[in-house]
């Protein structure tokens, strides 16, 4: 039902005024439902305005009826007409009109009818069709194809997870036992150091771990952080000492009244002296552009 | 979804077992303790066929711990006939090839023998295998292993602090100032073995070859690498000697005799040359102003002196903090700064000693610490245990 039909039934179920003043207008000729689902109602001109519009439908019915039959034996005339158009030439067939209707020949069924007329022409759009339909199968068939590769890949991928596995689970084999071997090997407690000596000659120095095992990432941590904080101060500090200690050069040559060298020392030795500036002005630059621009950190591990 | 591969290649001549043992030993500890490693691991040792035979017991060990023990041939020669350990990293690259690791989901962590991995370092190393930016990476180097505070160890502090500004210029384009590491070093493995480490004769600075020619080939494809590794200095102040002259012997075969080093790279290397050689007169300079009365030079020289004595004492005193968590010996600060003193004479005298003087095929550091030899016991009582056997 549509909402206009609905709303409009809605308002002809709302008691008082309104009520009255919606069913007297004319009901609409294409709105049916609002007829079959009128409540009932003891309004004697809602009565026999339904009664009157039953008594249209039905005529019009019967009207409708004997057209459709009309037409029917009109195409079935015609097929049988085409089919025999070969054998002997078709008598001219009138169509049928409402007031002449004949009764229908059921007794010999006619042979169907060819394809085309039954189908009609072909679409001009077929080519199209096909050739879309063309186009979605070899999508899909790439797509299978594409499917297929990578269910060849997460196959080898699940091979590799059960390869990790598999690896964990010796590395923990190989752990548990090397802990086990560890823990039997460790001095005890209840063993008596003085018997321990006695047996063995002298105390044997316990085996120092190899350095190695205390290089953990907390450590790399609180290093890296340490000299990242320390990289402003370092900077400063190198710019004060270097003109602290350049001032005070200049100031004690400046005192010193030392009798100027020959142009040669004067022109050579400095050079000699300045080669290695450079080298030490990027490497304080590198150092301190790698310390600010760069996280350094790794990973806390638990 | 499939991991990438970490191959943690040691290559040496494997003469220091100890050492080498203990390196791989870093890696197979923390690999089995450290949680979330986005990578699947591989353990080769690269060494040649004297090594093997110094200790075959360590590196059977090894090979029964899951190490892949790699002894490069005698006879093994490379297309341009490449020697020293430009060689057995070819021969590692072609091994690689063959058993179908050269790809780009293989990555591989080059150590020295002394070259030790931390928890750290493994997790850097698993954050830089995800990344698809970068080729290469590489970071800071301590030197806490078996560290004693004597003068050589004192130096290798500098060197530390140094790794910032090899880290900054690395990652820079054209890596102005030259730096990079011949350890502790990522590379993806089909980028390693397409640029190959075969040169013409022996290169004594491979590792700075390999880097100009991956820069070449790959463009500003490096990263830095987070973590540590944690290696150790020389023992003696004669194998710091000759530790630094092989650099220098490096440097200067690159400027000289390898032609595909570009020229501003080749200046680059000049420069880093001449203000090392620069070092030793300066100090002879300086010593000699005090009979000599060169005052006036300080009116040219003083505005940067004071920068350049600052920067070498930062050089020791930052140093020295980066390393203040690992070392467990304690040294005095007047015994740290005669130490300091000590080993920057040797280094500067290092060049001028690399002029004068050349490292044999067979020459190399020790890094196995010397140990003194157990005392026996004068007289063992019988245990129950010896008694029973």
């Amino acid at each position: 039902m549509s909402s206009v039909g609905a709303t409009r039934l809605y308002a002809q179920r709302r008691p008082g005024s309104h009520s009255s003043a919606v069913v007297r207008e004319p009901a609409p000729r294409r709105d049916p439902p609002v007829l079959e689902e009128a409540p009932e109602s003891d309004d004697e001109s809602v009565e026999s305005h339904a009664a009157r519009m039953v008594r249209v439908d039905a005529a019009e019915w019967e009207r409708e009826y004997r057209l459709v039959l009309a037409e029917l034996d009109f195409l079935h005339r015609a097929l049988r007409a085409s089919r025999s158009a070969d054998a002997e030439p078709a008598t001219p067939i009138a169509r049928p009109t409402a007031t002449a209707v004949e009764p229908r020949d059921v007794a010999a069924p006619p042979p169907p009818p060819p394809l085309a007329e039954v189908y009609g022409a072909p679409s001009p759009y077929l080519e199209d069709r096909l050739a879309t339909a063309q186009a979605v199968a070899s999508e899909l068939s790439g797509e299978f194809a594409r499917m297929e590769q990578r269910s060849t890949e997460l196959r080898a991928s699940v091979r590799t997870l059960e390869d990790e596995l598999t690896r964990a689970s010796d590395e923990l084999v190989f752990l548990r036992e090397r802990d086990e071997r560890e823990f039997e090997q460790a001095p005890s407690n209840s063993v008596d150091p003085r018997a321990a000596r006695r047996a063995n000659g002298s105390p044997a120095p316990a085996p120092r771990p190899p350095a190695y095992q205390e290089f953990t990432a907390a450590r790399y941590n609180e290093t890296i952080r340490g000299a990242v904080d320390r990289r402003r101060t370092i900077a400063v500090v190198t710019v004060v000492l270097a003109a602290l200690i350049s001032g005070a050069l200049l100031v004690l040559t400046y005192f010193a009244h030392e009798p100027m060298p020959t142009p040669w020392l004067l022109a050579g030795l400095p050079v000699v002296w300045l080669v290695p500036v450079p080298f030490f002005v990027t490497s304080f630059r590198g150092s301190q552009r790698v310390l600010g621009k760069h996280a350094l950190d790794v990973p806390e591990v638990p | 979804v499939r991991a990438p591969t970490v191959l943690f290649q040691v290559t040496a001549i494997g003469k220091n077992p100890q050492a080498l043992d203990a390196t791989v030993r870093s890696v197979l500890y923390w690999v089995r303790r450290t949680p979330r490693l986005s990578f699947r691991y591989l353990v080769w040792a690269v060494i040649e066929p004297d090594g093997y035979a110094t200790a075959p017991e360590v590196y059977d060990a090894l090979a029964r711990d899951g190490v892949r023990i790699v002894i490069v041939p005698s006879d093994y020669q490379t297309r341009l006939g490449t020697r020293g350990k430009g060689r057995a990293l070819q021969y590692a690259a072609e091994e690689r090839g063959r058993l179908g690791l050269s790809e780009p989901m293989t990555w591989v962590y080059h150590q020295d023998e002394e070259t030790c991995v931390g928890q750290d370092t493994l997790l850097g190393v698993s954050e830089f295998v995800q990344r698809r930016d970068v080729y290469l990476g590489t970071g800071v180097i301590l030197y806490p292993l078996d560290w004693t505070g004597s003068a050589s160890h004192v130096q290798e502090l500098t060197r530390s602090y140094d790794d910032w500004r090899v880290l900054d210029s690395m990652v820079h384009p054209g890596n102005p100032t030259a730096g990079f590491h011949g350890s502790h070093f990522l590379v993806r493995a089909d980028v390693e073995d397409t640029i190959g480490w075969d040169v013409e004769g022996y290169a004594p600075a491979e590792d700075l070859l390999f880097e100009v020619r991956l820069r070449r080939e790959f463009g500003e494809a490096f990263g830095i690498l987070k973590g540590f590794a944690y290696e150790k200095g020389a023992f003696t102040l004669q194998d710091q000697l000759k530790q630094r002259r092989r650099w220098m012997h490096g440097v200067l075969h690159a400027i000289r005799r390898s032609p595909e080093v570009p020229r501003s790279r080749r200046l680059t290397l000049a420069y880093s040359a001449l203000s090392w050689y620069s070092a030793l007169p300066s100090t002879a300079v300086l010593i000699a102003s005090i009979w000599l009365h060169y005052g006036p030079l300080l009116w040219v020289t003083g505005i940067f002196t004071g920068f350049v004595w600052t920067s070498m004492v930062l050089a020791y005193v930052e140093g020295y903090r980066l390393h203040r968590a690992y070392v467990t010996r304690r040294v005095s600060m007047a015994r740290m700064a005669l130490a300091g003193i000590l080993g920057a004479l040797v280094d500067v005298t290092a060049p001028w000693y690399a002029l004068l003087t050349r490292p044999s095929m067979g020459d190399f550091i020790p890094k196995d610490r010397p140990v003194a030899r157990p005392v026996p016991a004068r007289r063992r009582a019988p245990t129950p245990s010896s008694s029973a056997g």
